[in-house]
């Protein structure tokens, strides 16, 4: 039978084993490498997968990875929520895949989301601010109260900052 | 006074500032989230930043997490250049810190993953090479084409990394 472009698709992988053998090595490496180290193991080889197969099924991840459909299924969930990959439906042959737009896309999607979660603790932290600069008096002689003072007073600049970054890469 | 007494004196805190405390660390994790971090990474770094520095046995009673958790997480942040460790005087106890404050970090953070760029890219390029000898091969082609889609993203992620430094830095 003649191969096509969803061959890869199916549950077998159409790939020969030295050629899978070196995609496996890179997977391996990468998530050992410090640039992944400090990352979620699970996300990161499924991530990782999906980029050096452009497209693949969830059955496919579930072969290459050894995890299980379900935590598979729940990473390419959270995966596709925040608008990291793509799921695409395949009519002619009934199946989704996940893919990607771009590696720097999946980059700047992270960094978004990470400006999006600080604009929703930016009020947090103002609210915590005032209250211990009215509740001073009382706090101020409590171990930690000038700890948790620098860190507030130094976020809610710096989320303004990631603000402005946000806005020099036009991906708010 | 010995230093090492006194950070243990220190790191505990009580009442509404502990309730503090606890509210920033879930600042901390709900942040890690949205960067593949997990939890316990970004608990520690949350307590290094609130307290300045401690020990593996302090972040152990903060955290609750066992020792090697807490070695293997300090030794992987100490690798990516936000972490350092010095001892305590008169001791053989160490204690960890932040190599700095924000934009240090950033700054610091762009530089050590541009040096772990240059290291998997040459990984990777070699990958390139070993792959040639499965050129007729079945995915030989697509495994090909993605490796240079990863190398060549990889270079634009540090661009951004970079840009990141110099917005920060220009303040």
């Amino acid at each position: 039978m003649k191969k096509g472009v969803y061959d890869e698709l199916d549950d077998e992988d159409p790939y020969d084993l030295n050629v899978r053998k070196i995609e496996k090595e890179i997977v391996d490496y990468l998530i050992k490498s410090p640039l992944y180290s400090t990352r979620n193991e699970i996300t990161s080889r499924i991530l990782i997968y999906i980029i050096l197969r452009k497209e693949i099924s969830q059955n496919l991840l579930k072969n290459l990875t050894g995890y299980s459909s379900g935590k598979i299924s729940q990473e390419l969930n959270n995966l596709v929520d925040s608008g990291m990959i793509i799921r695409k439906k395949i009519p002619s042959i009934r199946k989704k895949v996940y893919t990607f737009e771009s590696v720097e896309q999946i980059s700047n999607t992270r960094v978004k989301n990470i400006i999006t979660v600080m604009l929703k603790w930016e009020g947090e932290l103002e609210k915590m601010k005032n209250e211990m600069e009215n509740k001073r008096s009382k706090l101020e002689t409590m171990n930690g109260y000038n700890n948790i003072m620098n860190v507030i007073n130094f976020y809610i600049p710096a989320i303004k900052l990631y603000e402005k970054f946000a806005d020099s890469l036009e991906i708010k | 006074m010995n230093s090492n007494l006194s950070q243990d004196h220190d790191f505990r805190f009580r009442g509404k500032i502990k309730e503090y405390e606890k509210t920033l660390i879930k600042f901390f994790i709900d942040i890690g989230k949205n960067k593949d971090t997990p939890s316990k990474i970004q608990e520690i770094l949350g307590y290094l930043m609130i307290h300045n520095k401690l020990t593996q046995s302090n972040l152990k009673e903060l955290t609750g997490y066992s020792t090697g958790t807490i070695s293997t997480t300090l030794s992987n942040l100490i690798k990516l250049g936000v972490v350092q460790k010095e001892r305590i005087a008169m001791s053989n106890k160490y204690q960890y810190l932040l190599t700095g404050n924000l934009p240090q970090l950033i700054e610091r953070t762009s530089e050590v993953s541009s040096e772990h760029f240059t290291i998997v890219s040459k990984f990777l390029e070699d990958k390139l090479n070993e792959l040639d000898e499965f050129r007729n091969k079945e995915g030989y082609l697509n495994l090909h084409t993605q490796i240079n889609v990863l190398l060549d993203g990889f270079n634009k992620v540090l661009n951004i990394a970079s840009s990141m430094s110099e917005t920060f830095s220009g303040e």
